[in-house]
């Protein structure tokens, strides 16, 4: 009698649960990592106000948050990545047809404001080879994210390697990395913002908008090194390379791709694809770029992708 | 008697149908076909094997006294000191992590203390053995203590009466009889410590553990990877918690045997 009575109460709040209905200007959108406070805190507000509805945002690492979409492990109106990679797994699993540029960034170099060496980085300047010469500084406690699973400690590599050609500074990306998984520097996203704002690392690889969001002092970086630049891609950027092991131990090599963010709206999208394709639009419109602009992000550069 | 046991069995279906789903579906997605490892997998299982042992072994002597004396103590100290050990269990693990990186990361006092020497506790063993001793200590010492205070006292002082000295009492008297109980807080200290990935993934990120090692495989491979490591970590650290409760079961029915 009493489990009758507990079942018949079980089924009736599975019942209420699953006809909670939804407004369709709901939006959900998941995002690469980096992009937390534009989204959660800019762009999904003011969507939400302006249609009236609902917004909820989930960031994460780019390539396993493609990941989960690809396998329908979790689902999404809408999914913002930086560089294209990520994005490649959703167009494999036939969830997109194709991605537009929302905005861009640049690789940069953070330093910890109270840090021993903030007054060094603060005299250096991108145009010459000064602020290597301090993150070559023995001792100094520089901090970067895995290059096996995130495409921000990829590029941190790309960054030096090519600074080593553009300051003609022999051998000084080694001498700063001290190999590519160098555990002294090598930390998850969250643990090295962690260590940044506690101070307990000196200088971080990090993109110019989530630096800009976060109120860190930073050195800027030209062109022709930053990652940033499409143009720059033939004769700078395709021109550097490194490998590192695969799921199967066998090496794999990597290139840059531009650090330009891609959003696309998923076929399987919960709120539909028109609530998408409204973020997407939102995201390009005069108000979206100016709230990414306010975020310290870059304007979108070049074309769509699979077009 | 046995109308009473079943009535429980029918209470306990709702739970133990939840604690079921995630593993029959386990079952159920896993490419059995397929299984292989993921490059770094093997790495993952031996460290987290390896200097998981030992923190469990410095949580063990570590929290021992610190149970014992709280089973033992009154008053105001012991509000202290439960106090002590509440408040890291209450605190997330990710915020754990990072209060571990202000209070042991190179700039601070214990960090530069250590660099006098040329040691850090940065992404080395060291550090990762120190995040699963905070992750699971407070749990290890709670358990214990309530395995502690299931002694019966007229036990303890019939003991001094006796003329044992409070040092033979805790080894004559509180450990065998709190057996039972301790084994399930070493079991509890050792899952806990296996599974630790907030603190972690803020405060060591290497070597990889196998919770750090799930996280890559979700990156790099996707989810059947995830699925393939899952199932190696319940293989390798299952063994230990079942142990306990065999050993402590031994124990129990050997005390009973002696009444």
């Amino acid at each position: 009698m009493q489990i009758k009575y507990l079942t018949a109460l079980l089924l009736a709040a599975a019942a209420g649960l699953s006809l909670q209905a939804q407004a369709n200007t709901d939006i959900r959108v998941t995002y690469a990592g980096s992009m937390g406070k534009v989204m959660d805190q800019s762009l999904g507000p003011a969507f939400a106000k302006q249609n009236d509805g609902k917004y909820e945002g989930q960031g994460q690492g780019a390539y396993g948050m493609a990941r989960l979409l690809a396998s329908k492990k979790i689902t999404a109106d809408v999914f913002v990545s930086i560089t294209p990679g990520p994005m490649q797994i959703l167009k494999d699993a036939g969830l997109i047809d194709d991605a537009v540029p929302v905005a861009s960034t640049s690789m940069v170099v953070a330093y910890s404001p109270k840090g021993k060496f903030a007054q060094q980085f603060a005299q250096a300047k991108g145009s010459d080879a000064s602020w290597l010469k301090v993150l070559a500084t023995p001792g100094i406690k520089f901090g970067r994210t895995d290059p096996i699973n995130d495409p921000k400690g990829q590029n941190i590599i790309f960054t030096l390697l090519l600074a080593e050609k553009y300051y003609k500074q022999p051998g000084i990306a080694d001498k700063i990395l001290g190999g590519y998984q160098n555990p002294a520097q090598t930390h998850l996203e969250g643990g090295l913002l962690a260590r940044l704002e506690s101070g307990q690392v000196d200088a971080a690889a990090g993109y110019e908008s989530e630096v800009i969001s976060a109120h860190l002092p930073y050195v800027a970086l030209p062109d022709e090194i930053n990652l940033s630049n499409p143009d720059m891609a033939k004769q700078w950027y395709d021109t550097v390379s490194f490998s590192v092991k695969d799921s199967a131990g066998k090496d794999k090599e990597l290139h840059t791709q531009p650090l330009v963010y891609y959003a696309a709206v998923l076929k399987n999208a919960p709120h539909g694809t028109a609530a998408g394709k409204a973020f997407v639009d939102f995201m390009l419109s005069q108000p979206g770029q100016a709230l990414f602009k306010q975020n310290g992000y870059a304007a979108p550069k070049g074309g769509a992708v699979y077009q | 008697m046995k109308t009473r046991h079943a009535t429980a069995l029918w209470l306990s279906l709702p739970a133990l149908l939840l604690l079921a789903v995630p593993f029959v579906t386990l079952i159920g997605i896993t490419q059995w076909q397929h299984m292989h490892l993921a490059w770094g997998d093997g790495n993952a299982i031996a460290t987290s094997l390896g200097l998981g042992a030992i923190a469990l072994l410095l949580i063990f002597i570590s929290g021992l006294p610190v149970a014992w004396w709280l089973s033992q103590a009154q008053g105001r100290a012991r509000a202290i000191v439960e106090l002590l050990v509440m408040i890291p269990l209450l605190t997330p693990p990710l915020a754990m992590g990072i209060l571990l990186v202000s209070a042991y990361g190179p700039y601070s006092v214990p960090g530069e203390l250590l660099g006098k020497f040329g040691w850090t506790l940065v992404n080395n063993p060291a550090a990762f053995i120190l995040a699963q001793w905070y992750g699971a200590l407070p749990y290890f010492i709670t358990t214990a203590r309530s395995a502690f205070a299931g002694v019966p006292q007229d036990i303890l002082d019939a003991g001094r009466t006796l003329g044992a000295s409070s040092w033979q009492g805790f080894w004559r008297l509180s450990v065998p009889l709190a057996a039972p109980g301790l084994a399930s807080a070493t079991a509890l200290a050792w899952v806990r410590a296996m599974g630790e990935f907030g603190i972690v993934m803020i405060f060591a990120y290497f070597p990889q553990g196998m919770p750090v090692q799930l996280y890559n495989n979700l990156q790099n491979d996707g989810v059947d990877a995830v699925y393939v490591l899952l199932w190696l970590l319940l293989l390798f650290t299952l063994p230990v918690p079942l142990l306990c409760f065999v050993a402590s079961r031994r124990v129990h029915s050997g005390n009973t045997s002696m009444e």
